[in-house]
């Protein structure tokens, strides 16, 4: 039978490459069509919703948030990937590729990454390490570099008149697509953006050989008291507001002031406590109270508010709350008491702090660790304890100076370097972050969060949501155009198998008066449907490949890697040609069935 | 003659029509063929002659079991020799289908040849159909006797007619079954060539003992070689109703 139905195509076999050419001109656009739905729609849709740009949460404000803040962002489910950024304004460098020279350098943006940075690893770069970065693609353009060349980075900084420099050499590990960025920028690790910054605020990066400063903690108080063996002018009184910052002054009587400082000041002396009610002042400000009552023969005792910490004694497990005191240094020449040990010397650190304690509270002079209750991380500093007479309960009573320094630390981070004794700034925090929600469901839950905490933000809520609605509408779109093609081929199929059987009518019926009946003679039509319609389909197919590759050459500039206008996947390939050739045996033997029905001698006499 | 009334048939009697008739309408028109007696003896060479419209190609299609009668007293086949004869009226498509496949030979009016099948195959068909191996000495023989052994690797298109027609009979004949029904064989050729094919083809048939009914307008032609005629009787009752009656003629 199978040779029977092959013979007679072969016999025919204009008619039956017409055939097939009619149906797979019917079938090669549906392909096309839904290649392209496959192809264009799902890159679309691939770029709109899995652009982690469109995953990005971005801070309308700059409120500072301090390490530990992003610590529990970084473990939120919702949250991809968060990282700190510096201040706008300390991210801007200069750089160049280091074979071409200073000509080539360009003013490019930092932008700090970290591991697992999407915007990064989503576009086709490496995450860099510390001494190497990612470009986008303009600032690759711009400074005309590849990824494996060397970059010098330059940051600057004026001092006065006199501009300064630091260097450091980055690898270039990688180039960002266009889609991640569309300004020049760099992609670093943030210890390096870190470092940048600090640069600019003056200070020195032993770790590059950048020369600066040492972020060396100053103090702060809450005021001053002007302690004078004469009460002064009143005039001179109101000059003390003007200038100074401080806002308030007062004289108040002896236990007012012995409470409120924590120490007495003999009776003889007239006082006067200067304060402000806002912020604590720096030392400028004392100097400037010096200055209006330069010759007036007066000592002024600098005073903190309200400062709390825990001492642990050496070999003790136990900690105990302590007040600590501001004891002025020069308070010794007016004879306060208890009586300082100590002088307020500027700049001479030391290894560890003096800090007089009641007797009963320690057995012997000894070291004990200062543990600060006001800061969000802990400051804690060694501290020699010496135990003196007149230093009420549960308090400390330390140099004005470190004083000073710790209520610095109750407004920010403040490390303690145990090898010289200085309190250095650490920083503050950070400006700003980069934030990317781990799913495009996730970013307006992140948004309604961030804002119920104050936190002002922007997302591509409005975006994301016309993307998918767009989404939903081109699916839709294309259902209907592919209902309406999927229809009038496969009524061209059915119609174009129909009549190949109506015209072998003659044949079939000669072969039924040869005596074939039944299963084997609709085995006949059923083949050549088959192989007419798998025919056409692999014409259709070879069409399409064609077709796809021309397109996809045409669109190459506009596609990323992996990406293509025009694809079908496989399954789909093979459902297709199932379908047809399901729809080439049902249109056969719905033929079939038709013929079955009419005389065959009819058939055999119509001529 | 025997009294063919009677329920057993003659000894080599191979097939028994009694009491068939068929009927048809076509629209208000009705045309019915009645069959009394049609009673064929293993080895004749029937002719069936009648005007277009009379009803024999109907006669033909009910011998070659492609319809089925409206009614009919016996309808009864004996062409297989050792095997019993079998009333076909009791029997399904697929047996129908069996015994045309097996014990039938067709010549058709215009050949009836597959156009995409070279000579060769399609005279192997009805082996191959068969189960028979496709070439036998016999084929052999006939194809030799018919003058078409040259025609064989060519595709029936570029045959004449009348080699056509030859090419039908061996078809026909190429699986030896012990009936061939001809539907106006010699229609299509001309007069000279008709004898030819005529002769040939009731020198074959006569050979091989196979019963032969010839359908055929053409009298003259196939008396002479006929051992007996049937014809048919019109009649029309009404206006609409058109009768036709199977009968025999006498031909010598």
């Amino acid at each position: 039978m199978l040779r029977l139905a092959l013979a007679d195509l072969w016999h025919e076999w204009i008619l039956t490459a017409c055939l097939m050419l009619a149906i797979c001109a019917v079938i090669a656009p549906l392909l096309l069509l839904f290649g392209l739905k496959y192809g264009t729609i799902e890159t679309l849709r691939h770029r709109l919703i899995q652009d982690p740009k469109n995953r990005e949460v971005r801070p309308l404000s700059s409120v500072s948030h301090p390490k530990e803040w992003f610590e529990s962002m970084q473990s939120d489910p919702k949250v991809a990937f968060v990282t700190p950024m510096t201040r706008q304004i300390a991210a801007s460098v200069t750089m160049w590729v280091k074979d071409s020279g200073p000509d080539s350098k360009q003013d490019l943006d930092l932008i700090p990454t970290g591991e697992g940075d999407p915007l990064v690893l989503e576009n086709g770069a490496p995450v860099p390490s510390f001494g190497e970065c990612v470009l986008t693609e303009f600032a690759a353009e711009a400074i005309g570099a590849a990824a494996g060349d060397t970059l010098i980075m330059e940051a600057s900084r004026m001092r006065g008149s006199r501009r300064e420099t630091g260097t450091t050499e980055l690898k270039v590990t990688g180039i960002v697509s266009r889609r991640a960025s569309a300004i020049k920028a760099v992609f670093v690790p943030l210890p390096l953006l870190e470092d940048v910054e600090s640069f600019k605020d003056g200070l020195g990066i032993p770790a590059l050989n950048w020369p600066g400063d040492k972020p060396l903690a100053y103090p702060l108080f809450d005021g001053v008291v002007v302690s004078t063996a004469t009460p002064l002018p009143t005039l001179l009184q109101s000059r003390l507001r003007a200038n100074t910052g401080f806002t308030r002054i007062a004289s108040p009587a002896a236990p007012a002031l012995a409470n409120a400082l924590g120490y007495t000041i003999p009776e003889t002396q007239s006082n006067l406590l200067l304060s402000t009610e806002l912020r604590p002042l720096a030392d400028s400000s004392i100097t400037a109270v010096e200055t209006q009552i330069r010759g007036y023969g007066a000592t002024i005792l600098p005073w903190v508010r309200d400062l709390q910490g825990t001492i642990q004694l050496q070999g003790n497990e136990d900690s105990k709350p302590v007040r600590i005191v501001s004891l002025p240094g020069d308070g010794k020449r007016i004879g306060i008491l208890p009586e300082p040990p100590w002088s307020e010397a500027v700049d001479e650190p030391e290894t560890s702090i003096s800090a007089l304690i009641h007797p009963d509270q320690t057995q012997n002079a000894g070291t004990a660790q200062l543990t600060l209750s006001q800061t969000d991380q802990p400051l804690i500093v060694p501290i020699r304890l010496i135990p003196s007479v007149g230093v009420p309960a549960d308090t400390i009573m330390v140099p004005s100076r470190t004083a000073g320094i710790l209520r610095l630390a109750t407004t920010r981070p403040l490390a303690y370097d145990t090898s010289n004794g200085h309190f250095l700034l650490s920083r503050r925090g950070y400006a700003g972050f980069r934030l990317y929600a781990r799913a495009l469901e996730d970013v307006d839950e992140l948004r309604r969060s961030f804002e119920s905490k104050g936190i002002p933000v922007h997302t591509e809520a409005q975006r994301i949501q016309t993307v998918i609605e767009m989404d939903r509408y081109l699916t839709l779109i294309f259902w209907l155009i592919a209902t309406v093609g999927i229809g009038g081929s496969m009524a061209s199929l059915v119609a174009s198998l129909y009549a190949s059987v109506e015209r072998k009518k003659r044949e079939l019926s000669v072969l039924r008066l040869l005596g074939l009946s039944g299963p084997k003679l609709f085995r006949f039509p059923l083949i050549q449907g088959a192989v007419i319609a798998g025919g056409a389909y692999l014409l259709a197919w070879g069409f399409f490949a064609a077709m796809a590759a021309v397109i996809n050459h045409l669109f190459r500039n506009h596609l990323q890697t992996g990406e293509s206008f025009c694809y079908l996947p496989v399954s789909t390939a093979l459902l297709a040609g199932a379908i047809i050739l399901g729809l080439a045996c049902l249109a056969a033997t719905a033929a079939l069935v038709r013929l079955a029905r009419i005389d065959p001698a009819e058939a055999l006499r119509d001529e | 003659m025997p009294d063919s009334t009677q329920t057993a048939p003659a000894a080599d009697e191979v097939i028994d029509l009694t009491g068939v008739s068929k009927r048809r309408e076509k629209g208000d028109q009705i045309f019915e063929l009645r069959i009394p007696r049609f009673r064929i003896q293993r080895g004749e060479f029937i002719a069936i002659v009648g005007e277009s419209g009379c009803g024999k190609s109907t006669l033909l299609d009910m011998l070659g079991l492609l319809l089925t009668p409206t009614s009919c007293d016996r309808f009864r086949y004996a062409v297989r020799h050792p095997q019993p004869a079998v009333d076909i009226d009791r029997m399904d498509a697929r047996q129908l289908a069996a015994i045309r496949r097996r014990d039938m030979g067709y010549v058709l009016q215009s050949g009836g040849l597959l156009p995409f099948l070279k000579v060769r195959d399609n005279i192997r068909l009805p082996r191959r159909i068969n189960g028979l191996a496709p070439d036998s000495p016999s084929v052999n023989r006939i194809c030799d006797r018919l003058g078409i052994t040259g025609q064989l690797p060519k595709l029936p298109a570029f045959l004449s007619g009348g080699q056509r027609q030859r090419v039908a009979i061996a078809r026909a004949l190429a699986h030896e079954p012990p009936l061939v029904l001809a539907d106006e064989p010699t229609a299509a050729v001309d007069k000279l060539t008709a004898r030819e094919i005529r002769d040939t083809f009731k020198e074959l048939t006569s050979q091989m003992g196979v019963t032969v009914i010839v359908v055929t307008h053409d009298l003259d032609l196939m008396l002479p070689v006929s051992d007996r005629a049937f014809t048919f009787a019109l009649e029309k009752p009404t206006g609409s109703h058109t009768l036709s009656t199977c009968i025999e003629q006498a031909i010598r």
